[in-house]
Order: C-alpha cells, then sequence, then structure tokens
C-alpha cells in the first residue's frame, strides 16, 4: 500500500512542475489581410478592356505588315531592301509586344507560376529562352516547312526570338563545330542563297503562328469568348481565383516584370551583376542582334505604366490615391518618367556601354532599382499583396 | 619542518575540528554524553566491555590506521580543483547564463529561499549517499572497495572512518557534484537573494542530525527510533543492522538518514533487536585487519574484473557452454525478461494482450520472417493508422506517419531503436535519412495513444520502436543468403552466444541491387548497403546487466530526388532522367550505446543508457535549375512554352543555353552528432487489489547537425551533363538543440481497471548558426504533455480503452519568431477481444490539432531559400478509425490457416483558410484534406502453415491520395493494390528455402510527387533465399 500514495506524489509534483512552465502561445501567423476600397474590383474589371484588350489591338495590327513584309522577304531572299523592310517590320511590331511583356497576367502568363497561365506569351516570344543552333538546325533541315513543326519544337525555336535571329545574324551557323548542321556540312551546302531563303520561309512560318497565338491571347479575354475578365472579377462559372486579393495578386504580379526581367535579366545580369560568372555578360542582352536593347526597355516602361494608370480606366494609381497613398502613385509615376527620359537620352548602345565600361548603364540600373523598389517595398506593404517568388529575397 | 609538522597535525586533527566532519568533537562529546547514560556501551560484543577494549579490538585498530592513512595520503586522493563543490557551482551559473540568460527575477524571501536550499540539499545529498552506497553493494567492483568498512567487527565512531580511499574518493566526488549542483541551480534563479557562498554553506539539516546522531550510527548502542519514525528516519539501530554478520541482514538499511529510499529500493528493515556480530565472514573478507591488507587486498578482485572485460572483449562465442539444470534455466530466462526492460516497450499481461495505455501494435519476428521485407514501408502497411510516401523503392528513406502526421522523412514521429532515439538529430534535424534494414529487426513496435507521452518528443503521431536482435540465451548462429531480380543479392548473419556472467552477439547485413531503373545515360541506379552490430553484456548480478551496443553501417546509392513528369510515369515509369546521372548518397553510421540495467529490491527495474550516434552523409544530386524554376509543378503539369524546354533539358533532349537553364548539381554534406543519457525506472508495488508500475524516465539529450551544401553548375550537352563553372556554398550552418525530457507513467490496475496517467517535459533549447549571418538567438521552450488512458476487463477476453494525450513536435532551430510548436489533443477510444487463436482490436480516434505544421526539406519537394524552414498550418482535425483482426484455424494438427486483416479509415481535414509557402500546403481552405493522408488502407493476409512449409499471400490497399492540400476529389495520387507472396520450405533442422515475390500483379503507377517529379511503385521483385541454421551448441 506504502507506493500508492508515493506514486501519486510523484505525479503531483510532476505536475506542479509543468504548472509552472508557461505553455506556449497557439496563435498562428496564417491569417491574411484584404484591402477594402471599391476600386479593387472596378480595377479588375478594367483591365482586361482598357489595358490588355486595347495593346493587344494595336500589336495585331503591326502583325500583318510584319507578315507582308516576310512574304515579300521570302519571294526575294537576296533582296537586301526586302530583308531591310522585315527588320523593320520585325522592329515594329516587337516595340508593340515588349509593352505587352508587362502584362503577362492569366492565358499569357506561365503556366508554372501563375494562375490561369497558358503559356501563351511563350509562343509570341520565349525569350530568354532561345537555341539558336536549334534554329540554324531547323533551317538548314528545312524542317520548319513540314505540318507538324510546331507539334515537334520547343518555344526555344519559335517566336519573336527565333525570328530575331533569322533576320538579323549573319550567315554563318551559331552551332559548334562538332554539332550539326555544321558537322555534316549542311550548312555549308546551303551557301548564302539558300541560308536566306529558308531563312525567310521559316520567318514567315513564325509570324503566322505568331498571328495565331496573338489570336489566341485575344479570344481568351474576349468578353465573348475566353472572358479572362470574368475570372478577375469572380463572375466566372469555374472561377480561378478564392477571391479578390487573389485576382488583385495575380495583376500586381505582372508589375514585377520591371523587376524580374527588365532590371535583373535585362540589365544587372548582362551588365556582371547578377548570376554572371565574369566581368559582364554582355552577349546576353535582350534585342543583341537587332540593337534594339534600349528600345525593348523602354517598351517595358510604357507597357508598365499602362498597367499601373489602367489606362482610361482604374488602376493602381487610383486604387493607391484612393487609400490614400497617392503620394506613392505619383513618385512611381515620376520615377518612370525619370527612367523613360533616361533612356531617351542614352548614347550609343547598351552593350557598347556596357563592354566599354562606361558610367551609363549603372546609372540607369540605379533608376530601375528606385523605382522597382517602390514596388516591391511600399506597394507591397500598402496593399498587402505578395512579392512573386522570383522577385523575393532578392532586397537589393 | 615546522610547517610539515602543522600539516600533519592538521591533517590528523581535521577529521575532529571540522564541523563537516561526522567526528567533529561536539559530535563525539554527544556520543560519549549518549553512552554514559544508556551505559549500554557493550550491548552486542562481549569482548567490547570497555572503551578500552573496544578501541584495543584488532577492528579498532585498523579503523584508526585507515583514519590516519587516509588523512596522510589526501594529497593522493584529494579531489582535483575543478571538482569542487564551490567551482562545479560556479561554472554551472555561468553555462547556465550563457546558454539560458538569466532567468527572470523570483522575489521570494530570502529566508524562504535559504529553507528551500536547505531543505533541497539535504534530500538530494541524502539520496545521492544512498544511490552510491547501494551501487558499492550491488557492483562487484564497488563492493571490493566497501568491504573493507564492514569488515568492522566493532563499530566506534571512528568505524565512520574505515573507508577505502577509492571508495572516499567516489564519495567526495559525490558530494562535490551533488552540492555545486544543487547550490549552482539555487544560485542561478534566486540570485537576488542569495550569494554562491551563502548557498554553498548551508548545509545545516545534515550538520544537525551529525551532531545527535550521526556516531551513534556506528557504535554498539542500540537506540531505536518508534517504528512510524523509522519509515522516515533511518535510526542508528538500523544502520546496525545494516552492519550486521547475520546475512538476513545484509544489503539492507543502506540509507543515511531518510528511510525513504531504503524502502523504495525495498532495502528497508525495522530494528527489532540488536545484532549479535558485526562484519564480514572469513571467506567473504578480501583484507586482513592491517592497513596495506585493507588498502591493497581489495583490489586484487578488481584486477580479475579487467581481466574478465579482456576476455569478455576476446569472444565469448568460443566459451563452452555449462550444462544447466532446468531450474536454472528458467531463473535465468526470468531473470533474462527483467534486464531487457525498456528495449522492448510493449508490456504484456499474458503474454498475448497488450496492456499500454491506448492502441499499440506489434510486428514480431515471425511476422517479419514472413515475407521478409526488405522495405519497412511493406511490414508498416500491415499496421493500421501508418501512412508512407513511397521514395526510392527500396525503403532506404521512408517516409512514415502516423494518423496524418507529415511522413516526409519520418520527421513527425518518435523513431527509436532499441528505446533509444535513432534519427540522426532527434531535435535538430529530425529526419531519418539513416534507417535501418528492415531484415535485421527482430521486431517493430507503434504506440498511438496516450502510451507516446513516454517516448517523446514526437507525441503528435506516435513513436516506432525498432527492436534489434538480443543476445541469444544459447550459442546459436543463423545465415541467410538471397537472390532476386535487378542483381538484388542479400546475406545477413548473425551468431552469439551466453555464458553466465557475459553474452555476445555480432551481426552483420549486406544488400545490394543494380536498381530497377534505367538511366538515360545508362548509368547505375542500385545501392549497397551494410550495417554491423556488436553486442555484448557483461551479467554483474542476476539483478544488474551492463551491455555495449556497438554499431557500424555504410551505403553507397545512386539515388537522387529527381523523379519523372507525369506523361513519362505513364510511358516508362522506370526512367531516370539524364540530369540525374549523377546523383549520389553516400553515408556512414557509427552507434556506440552502454546500457546498465537492471532490479533495485524486488520492485524497482531500471535501465540507463548512454548513446552516441554519429551519421556523416553527402547527397551529390540535382537540385534545380540556375533560372529557379519550381521543379515540382514543371514534372507534374508539364507546361508548353519555357517550362517544356526546361523539360527537355532535364531528359537530355535539348542542350542548356542560358544561364537559366544550367542545372545546378551540388552536395549536400550533413554531419549529425546525437548523445545522450536516457534514464527510465519502473517501481511496481503490489497490494490488495491492485498493482501499481510507477515509471518515471530522465533524458538528457543533445544533438546537433552540420550542414555544408555546396552547387555548380552544369550544362545539358548533347544529353550528358557537363561541368561550368566553379563550386559555390550555398549553405554553411550549425544547428545544435538540447533537451531535458522527463516522464512519469503510472499503470495503476484496481481488479479489472487499470488507470495511465501520465506526464511528460520537453524542454528544449535550440539555436542555429549560419555563416556569414548573425548569430541567432536560442530558443528556449518548455512543453508539458500531459496523457491519460484508462482501460476495463470487460470480460476476461473483452478490454475496453479509453485516453487522451497532448500531442507535440518541436520548433527546429533557426526558425523565425511566430512558427509554433506542433500541437493537438489526441483522443481514442476502442476495445480489444483476444484468445488463443485470435485477437481483434478496434479504435476510434480524434486529433485536434491547434497548430500543425510543414517544413520545407528538399525530400518534400523544396527548394531554394525555402529549405528547412517551419510553417505553421493552423488548426486541423484528423480524426477516423483503425481496427486490426486475427486468427489462426487450425486445419489440422500440423496445419494451420492464419488469417490476418488491419484496415484504418482517416479523415484529415484543415479547419481554417491560410496561405502557405509550404508547397504541400500552399492556398488552403478550411476543409481541404492533408496531404500524403490516405482515406483508406488496408492489408489481408493469408496463409497455410505447416511444420515443415508454409506459403502466405497478403494484399495491401490504399485509397488515392492528395499531392497537396485540397478535396479529395482532386487526390493525384492514385489507389494502389498491392499482392505479396512468400513460400518456406524446411529441408530439414538446419536447412531452409524461401521464395518472395512482391507487387506479383506487377501493379504499376504513382506513388508520390516528391521530391521533385513522379514516383513509381517498386516493380515486380522475386527473392530466393537459402537459410541456415546450424543445431544450437554446434
Amino acid at each position: 500500500m506504502a507506493g500508492r500514495p508515493l506514486s501519486w506524489v510523484a505525479l503531483g509534483a510532476m505536475a506542479l512542475v509543468v504548472t509552472v512552465c508557461q505553455p506556449d502561445s497557439d496563435s498562428d501567423d496564417t491569417g491574411t489581410s484584404a484591402i477594402h476600397s471599391p476600386l479593387v474590383e472596378q480595377l479588375l474589371a478594367d483591365v482586361g478592356p482598357f489595358v490588355m484588350t486595347p495593346a493587344l489591338q494595336e500589336f495585331e495590327s503591326t502583325l500583318k505588315g510584319l507578315n507582308q513584309a516576310l512574304q515579300d522577304w521570302s519571294a526575294s531572299p537576296m533582296d537586301a531592301t526586302a530583308h531591310t523592310t522585315a527588320q523593320d517590320q520585325w522592329r515594329t511590331s516587337m516595340s508593340h509586344w515588349q509593352e505587352l511583356e508587362a502584362f503577362q497576367i492569366g492565358p499569357a502568363a506561365s503556366g508554372l507560376t501563375r494562375i490561369g497561365g497558358q503559356d501563351i506569351r511563350d509562343e509570341i516570344y520565349s525569350w530568354p529562352t532561345i537555341n539558336p543552333c536549334r534554329v540554324d538546325q531547323n533551317t538548314a533541315d528545312g524542317s520548319w516547312a513540314s505540318a507538324d513543326f510546331f507539334e515537334t519544337n520547343l518555344v526555344n525555336a519559335i517566336g519573336f526570338d527565333a525570328m530575331e535571329h533569322l533576320l538579323f545574324s549573319d550567315l554563318e551557323s551559331v552551332c559548334p563545330p562538332q554539332v550539326n548542321p555544321v558537322a555534316d556540312g549542311s550548312w555549308e551546302a546551303l551557301g548564302e542563297h539558300g541560308v536566306l531563303a529558308e531563312r525567310a520561309g521559316y520567318a514567315l512560318v513564325l509570324a503566322q503562328e505568331i498571328q495565331a497565338a496573338t489570336v489566341a491571347l485575344t479570344t481568351a479575354w474576349d468578353p465573348l469568348e475566353g472572358d479572362f475578365a470574368a475570372q478577375l472579377t469572380g463572375q466566372a462559372e469555374s472561377p480561378l481565383f478564392s477571391s479578390n486579393t487573389e485576382a488583385l495578386d495575380a495583376v500586381f504580379q505582372a508589375l514585377f516584370y520591371l523587376e524580374i526581367q527588365a532590371k535583373d535579366r535585362k540589365l544587372a545580369h548582362p551588365m556582371g551583376q547578377k548570376d554572371c560568372t565574369k566581368d559582364h555578360c554582355a552577349e546576353d542582352l535582350e534585342g543583341l542582334q537587332s540593337g534594339e536593347s534600349l528600345a525593348m526597355l523602354t517598351a517595358n516602361l510604357s507597357g508598365f505604366e499602362l498597367l499601373f494608370t489602367g489606362g482610361e480606366g482604374i488602376g493602381f494609381e487610383e486604387l493607391l490615391t484612393d487609400l490614400g497613398h497617392g503620394d506613392l502613385a505619383t513618385q512611381i509615376l515620376e520615377k518612370t518618367a525619370t527612367l523613360q527620359d533616361i533612356l531617351a537620352q542614352f548614347d550609343g548602345s547598351l552593350f557598347e556601354a556596357i563592354t566599354e565600361g562606361t558610367n551609363a548603364p549603372e546609372a540607369l540600373l540605379v533608376q530601375f532599382s528606385a523605382l522597382t523598389e517602390l514596388v516591391k517595398q511600399d506597394m507591397v506593404t500598402v496593399l498587402h499583396l505578395r512579392v512573386p517568388n522570383e522577385a523575393a529575397g532578392d532586397n537589393d | 619542518m615546522n610547517q610539515g609538522l602543522h600539516q600533519l597535525r592538521t591533517a590528523l586533527s581535521d577529521p575532529f575540528l571540522n564541523p563537516e566532519s561526522r567526528t567533529y568533537w561536539v559530535g563525539l562529546v554527544v556520543f560519549l554524553g549518549v553512552a554514559l547514560w544508556t551505559q549500554r556501551i557493550h550491548s552486542v560484543d562481549p569482548s567490547t566491555r570497555s572503551l578500552r577494549s573496544t578501541l584495543a579490538h584488532p577492528s579498532s585498530q585498523l579503523d584508526m590506521q585507515m583514519l590516519a592513512g587516509r588523512q596522510l595520503m589526501r594529497p593522493f586522493f584529494a579531489l582535483p580543483a575543478w571538482a569542487t563543490g564551490w567551482m562545479l557551482a560556479t561554472h554551472s551559473v555561468r553555462w547556465m547564463d550563457a546558454h539560458f540568460g538569466p532567468p527572470q527575477a523570483l522575489n521570494w524571501a530570502p529566508g524562504t529561499v535559504a529553507l528551500l536550499y536547505g531543505i533541497c540539499l539535504f534530500v538530494v545529498l541524502d539520496f545521492s549517499r544512498f544511490l552510491l552506497h547501494w551501487l558499492a553493494h550491488k557492483l562487484p567492483a564497488l563492493w571490493a572497495l566497501h568491504k573493507v568498512h564492514h569488515s568492522a567487527e566493532v563499530l566506534t565512531p571512528l568505524t565512520f572512518h574505515r573507508i577505502h580511499p577509492l571508495e572516499s574518493f567516489l564519495f567526495d566526488l559525490r558530494g562535490a557534484v551533488v552540492t555545486g549542483g544543487v547550490a549552482s541551480v539555487f544560485y542561478f534563479f534566486f540570485r537576488d537573494q542569495l550569494s554562491l557562498h551563502t548557498v554553498l554553506g548551508l548545509p545545516a539539516l545534515g550538520l544537525l542530525l551529525n551532531l545527535a546522531f550521526g556516531n551513534l550510527r556506528h557504535s554498539h548502542i542500540w537506540i531505536r527510533f518508534p517504528k512510524p519514525i523509522e519509515k522516515v528516519f533511518l535510526s542508528p539501530a538500523q544502520h546496525q543492522l545494516h552492519h550486521s554478520a547475520d546475512p538476513a541482514h545484509f544489503d539492507t538499511n543502506m540509507g543515511t538518514w531518510l528511510a525513504i529510499w531504503d524502502r523504495m529500493f525495498g532495502s528497508w528493515q525495522g530494528a527489532t533487536k540488536p545484532p549479535t556480530a558485526f562484519g564480514l565472514s572469513p571467506a567473504e573478507c578480501n583484507h586482513r585487519n592491517n592497513l596495506l591488507s585493507a588498502w591493497f587486498g581489495p583490489l586484487r578482485g578488481g584486477f580479475r574484473w579487467v581481466g574478465l572485460l579482456g576476455l569478455l572483449s576476446l569472444g565469448v562465442a568460443n566459451a563452452e557452454e555449462p550444462a544447466k539444470e532446468p531450474a536454472e534455466e528458467d531463473e535465468e530466462e526470468s531473470s533474462e525478461d527483467q534486464d531487457r526492460y525498456g528495449e522492448q516497450l510493449f508490456i504484456y499481461e499474458d503474454g498475448r494482450t497488450p496492456r499500454v495505455a491506448g492502441s499499440a501494435h506489434q510486428v514480431d519476428e515471425a511476422d517479419l520472417e514472413r515475407f521478409e521485407y526488405t522495405n519497412i514501408e511493406q511490414i508498416l502497411a500491415q499496421i493500421p493508422g501508418i501512412s508512407t510516401r513511397s521514395e526510392d523503392g527500396f525503403g532506404l528513406r521512408p517516409n512514415i506517419g502516423i494518423r496524418g502526421a507529415n511522413s516526409d522523412r519520418s520527421a513527425k514521429i518518435t523513431l527509436m531503436e532499441d528505446g533509444i532515439l535513432l534519427a540522426p538529430a532527434p531535435y535538430a534535424a529530425p529526419a531519418a535519412y539513416y534507417f535501418p534494414m528492415s531484415n535485421r529487426l527482430v521486431g517493430v513496435e507503434v504506440f498511438k495513444g496516450p502510451a507516446a507521452t513516454r517516448h517523446g518528443p514526437y507525441t503528435i503521431g506516435g513513436a516506432v520502436n525498432l527492436l534489434t536482435r538480443s543476445i541469444p540465451d544459447e550459442r546459436s548462429a543463423e545465415v541467410d543468403l538471397a537472390k532476386g531480380l535487378y542483381g538484388t543479392n542479400k546475406l545477413h548473419m548473425w551468431s552469439g552466444a551466453q555464458t553466465d556472467s557475459a553474452g555476445m552477439l555480432f551481426e552483420a547485413f549486406h544488400l545490394g541491387s543494380k536498381g530497377f531503373k534505367e538511366l538515360d545515360t545508362g548509368g547505375d541506379t542500385g545501392f549497397e548497403r551494410s550495417e554491423f552490430m556488436l553486442k555484448s553484456e557483461w551479467l554483474a548480478s542476476v539483478d544488474q546487466r551492463l551491455e555495449l551496443k556497438l554499431g557500424y553501417a555504410t551505403e553507397a546509392s545512386n539515388e537522387t530526388y529527381l523523379g519523372l513528369s507525369a506523361s513519362d510515369a505513364e510511358s516508362t515509369p522506370t526512367r531516370r532522367y539524364a540530369a540525374s546521372d549523377l546523383g549520389r548518397m553516400e553515408w556512414q553510421r557509427t552507434q556506440v550505446e552502454l546500457e546498465w540495467t537492471g532490479k533495485i529490491g524486488p520492485a524497482i527495474r531500471f535501465r540507463s543508457v548512454a548513446y552516441h550516434h554519429f551519421l556523416d552523409r553527402s547527397w551529390h544530386k540535382f537540385n534545380g535549375f540556375s533560372g529557379g524554376v519550381d521543379l515540382h509543378p514543371l514534372l507534374k503539369s508539364e507546361p508548353g512554352g519555357q517550362g517544356a524546354v526546361f523539360l527537355a533539358i532535364l531528359r537530355g533532349e535539348e542542350d542548356s543555353f542560358t544561364d537559366d537553364q544550367h542545372l545546378q548539381i551540388g552536395t549536400n554534406h550533413r554531419v549529425f552528432h546525437s548523445f545522450g543519457l536516457q534514464n527510465t525506472a519502473e517501481w511496481a508495488v503490489e497490494g490488495e487489489g491492485f498493482l501499481s508500475r510507477l515509471e518515471v524516465g530522465l533524458r538528457l539529450h543533445g544533438d546537433h547537425v552540420r550542414r555544408n551544401h555546396s552547387e555548380a553548375p552544369y550544362a545539358m550537352r548533347e544529353g550528358e551533363l557537363e561541368s561550368t563553372g566553379p563550386t559555390a556554398t550555398t549553405l554553411d550552418s550549425v544547428a545544435t538543440a538540447q533537451a531535458l525530457a522527463a516522464h512519469v507513467h503510472e499503470d495503476l490496475s484496481i481488479g479489472r481497471f487499470h488507470f495511465f496517467p501520465g506526464i511528460r517535459l520537453e524542454l528544449v533549447r535550440t539555436w542555429r548558426q549560419d555563416e556569414g549571418r548573425d548569430e541567432a538567438l536560442p530558443q528556449l521552450r518548455a512543453t508539458p504533455l500531459p496523457g491519460a488512458g484508462a482501460l476495463v476487463e470487460l470480460t476476461s477476453n473483452l478490454d475496453a480503452f479509453v485516453g487522451t494525450h497532448r500531442g507535440f513536435s518541436p520548433v527546429a532551430p533557426g526558425q523565425a519568431e511566430g512558427i509554433n510548436p506542433e500541437k493537438s489533443w489526441n483522443t481514442e477510444a476502442g476495445f480489444r477481444v483476444d484468445n488463443a487463436i485470435s485477437h481483434l482490436e478496434a479504435v476510434g480516434f480524434y486529433n485536434d490539432y491547434s497548430n500543425i505544421t510543414g517544413q520545407c526539406t528538399f525530400s518534400a519537394g523544396c527548394d531554394g531559400d525555402s529549405v528547412d524552414q517551419q510553417f505553421n498550418g493552423g488548426a486541423a482535425a484528423i480524426f477516423g478509425a483503425e481496427t486490426a483482426a486475427g486468427i489462426n484455424i487450425g486445419l489440422s494438427e500440423h496445419l494451420t490457416l492464419p488469417l490476418q486483416l488491419s484496415y484504418s479509415w482517416t479523415q484529415s481535414t484543415f479547419t481554417t483558410n491560410f496561405s502557405s509557402g509550404f508547397s504541400q500546403y500552399g492556398q488552403v481552405q478550411a476543409g481541404d484534406f492533408l496531404p500524403y493522408v490516405a482515406a483508406h488502407q488496408a492489408h489481408l493476409q493469408l496463409g497455410l502453415q505447416h511444420s515443415r512449409a508454409s506459403i502466405h499471400a497478403g494484399v495491401s490497399y490504399r485509397s488515392a491520395m492528395l499531392d497537396a492540400a485540397g478535396p479529395l476529389a482532386d487526390a493525384d495520387i492514385p489507389s494502389l493494390v498491392l499482392v505479396d507472396a512468400s513460400a518456406h520450405l524446411q529441408l530439414n533442422s538446419e536447412w531452409s528455402l524461401r521464395a518472395t515475390g512482391t507487387n506479383l500483379t506487377e501493379e504499376s503507377t504513382i506513388t508520390s510527387w516528391r521530391p521533385f517529379g513522379a514516383r513509381p511503385t517498386a516493380p515486380l521483385q522475386i527473392m530466393l533465399g537459402l537459410q541456415w541454421t546450424p543445431h544450437s551448441g554446434g
């Protein structure tokens, strides 16, 4: 009998000890905050008709000219004028597309990282994912003309970036000597005419596919067809977004194109300041062959501005103002204008500036950082939105 | 010269002038006063009729010699400077300040603190004296020394000093450790009220008792207390009984002041009548009555003891087995069961029915041998409530979850081997990168209910205890060779023996395979695993056993984290992409455990294990793309656009052109240490109508992991990997955890009712230091984990039980503020029916999580900065029902038909909306199901068993599961049915053949989407084996 009371004494003592030890709080941090403004719904409703659709229509209109120019060049591959005209038309179309680059929302965006993403953007322009050697291989073997070409090829051999290679690169193949078409001599066998003829034909096929992808993108936003705008506003039958906040987040993340692509990939990386193990990686510049690097950045800024202001509709500018942060909106627009001025006054090409080590690229990068920090820090804080994974953990 | 004389005088007078000495002159005056008052100074031995004759007795002469000798030799046997109470207290306080920071001030009155300190010190000192004294009687080596004290035939106050110098040293050391320890704890918490000097100068109660009664203990003055008082305080007379030459009094009353210790250890004896003589029998005595003999005589036994250890290490397996009488065998068997206390955690009431608090299951050796599974996942499929996520198909690194607890790397369950924590760093990095090969296990125990509180820290899901082979009672051995498809070969051998006093077991296991996957580059996808275990034991006495367990294991496997895309998993499930070509895991593990088990008296069993585990692993593998593309959705959704290009690069179909497309391949090198001292003791008290088993456990544990991760870019060129840049360190960090875990678990049986209250306290301190980052502040958390269960025997075969306990898994080191431990209240109720041929258990459970957590690991499909991050997952409810049944149908005298069935139904849902960065959670809506928890799992096993042969077939079913939280309708891991079979033929008494087949229907489906991409089921495997079990003793 003696053991029983002692057992309980021991248990009681243990209980006393643990009573003194305060248990941890069970609170969790899983709650999310939503912003409350009637303009949120309006902004989501206006993205389609006032930002996406007008820009797409303008871009689509340029494709007709590109298509015609490529037909002409295809008919006369050795005709330098036709070749130059095709190049100019490419620049025009590309300028419009670079505005649309900032609108990677829903169908245009990556299926991997964005809700509703259908990767249509990559079908039109997949930079920096391009395999110029694959383009040369397709050029040499004429596979671009086959019926299943677009089923058997990936985006690294199609789109505007592949077309840039076809239109602007010199006559040598970029493939290494041990790889076809250099290794088997098929490139050499084409000769100048063959190369240009195959390239022109290939470019024309690409332009037609770009046209088709653009139509697909337009259709995806068309209120009578895909009506992605209805997804943003929560009116769709099978909603992709669980809340207005999540939909707003999807639109907001498109603004990060300026941070992830324009600033980091198009500037910091070529300058050797990001993911580059050499002094610089200027050879990785976008639009290097066409000499459009700066123009592309300028167009990206225009697209950013359009999405931020909402065009004729409601954009983040009005939303911030409505929430009492008009000064932040003003700052963002002022810095955008400043950047556009710097780009307009940039002397020479970006490639030369980087390789020659001038200060101009650094000044440009600083200004880009100043603008993107406002988006990444201030806007995120004010709107309770999230930084996309690709841009997280990358404070300058 | 004068100084020398002074030192001599000081040394010889110190025992009489030092107030802390038992023979302080004031105490001697008291003793003489009492002696004169009682006039019974010569009550025992006629030869001690006067003080003169007493002091002239050879025994007393030796007392004086020993006292003088000890005092003179003190410079040689004095404690080192660091081992004084003062130094230990000072260093302890500094250490605690540095690691825990100064505690919050407790503004207690100084007088209260001093009183509390005095009581604590008195109790702890008294217990430590008892414990060491008890050991001195129980351990032969110490008993040889202690005999010097017990050889006294005449007791005088000077007999107190008749102590062998080595024993004296041990007692001094004990006193310093205990005083320093208690003083440091008090000073740490009450430094504002007390100075260290003050607390060290307060052993007041002990001094008072010394003065009053101390010298009477070693005397012939028979002073006893009233019996109720003797049950609390030992009387001088009781200590005289302790010195009695009568065997009936041997090993009794080993305490100093408090009687509670003797009562707990079963050695208390009341003072009824004086002993007739003191001392040892001539046969027992190891010295004569002179100083040199008393000093060196006891050491002769010590030399023999050292020699015995040497003999043991040379291999007892070659020793001849002495013939045993049947009765002796029974007795040994009985003591064997008791000595194994703590390794095997199941408690059996009658050999069949588990008597544990709540649901518990065991797969025994016969079950394990039935299919000779090499994959632990296949074994656990037989147990309801356990979910596994297959990864490599061999179970090299199993992912085990219990009742919805996340299965990733088995990090949410308490994994043990023979009752000792098994994970590489159970607190700092519990992911089970090492897991013993299941073929060398002899049992698997699973605890899911309140019994889990005995086995923390992960009580959230439960505990899995893997049992290794014990040293056999008689000389025996076994060799098992098997060969199978995919170049699989297995060698398993063990041999062991035991003599009366020692035993040894050696076990070796090897499993190798060329692998069933096909690399695009044609490389090897197999592995080689070898494990060795050596156990040696020393049976110190019937009740005492020391065991040394040494383990070494190593693995080299061409394993990868990269799985397949959905379409490739469908068309070529055993394919491995070119990007995984360099994948290779290599590790080595060492294990050292020193275990002391035994009994203290008839009522107490204890187990104390000091352990150290070391694991050094390097996993060279593909981690991701330089551009940071998320591999999990890439492989799962197979998108178009750029995603398709990245996928083509993984397959080796496209070359890497841009930096983003380079593959990051690196080595995650981690070194783990896990060490500690685990103590458990069970005190059984049986009275009229009740049986109480009180288990108390204390584990002091430390572990840490050094992570050194590096990566280098590779480009895919023409289907092969080509290095393109230098290797860079991506992570260099050390995560450390220190834990003090204590538990009390009562098993109280009153008639047909059994109650299992228990509580566990986990005090965990963690910190993490990343190279190049500011030192993170340590986090200290104290978590009480109560639990209680009850069982009622409704009939002799039918039990009903109910239980609840606090579920818990600690926060990993270095987590952000606001990340909380995983906590739940787990409740269950069920019943068991058990008879000679069948059993049935059915349990319903409800686990109410207040915070479920997810941990990002590479194996969970995370990469980049998110690796090692923990995420709160909010509230969740996991409930369900489990049942297990079995029957042995006797078809004839030699033929039986065993049938086993288990089924579990689990509903696991989040109960709050939240957004998480943990990829297995993501955007969660209330009502979403947890990932990788199947709603239905079942296992059916049917056999036909003859004494010479047997065949068995098993069917396992698992319903569809989610790869990430969501509605169950979105389950993207298909249901799975696996059919296995085995046949066994006993050729003769020594040789047998075995054939096993797994996945006989060649089921091919996706079993997991993690770490990166689809993992296929292991294909059909057929193994043929030959087993040789030589005759015992042959």
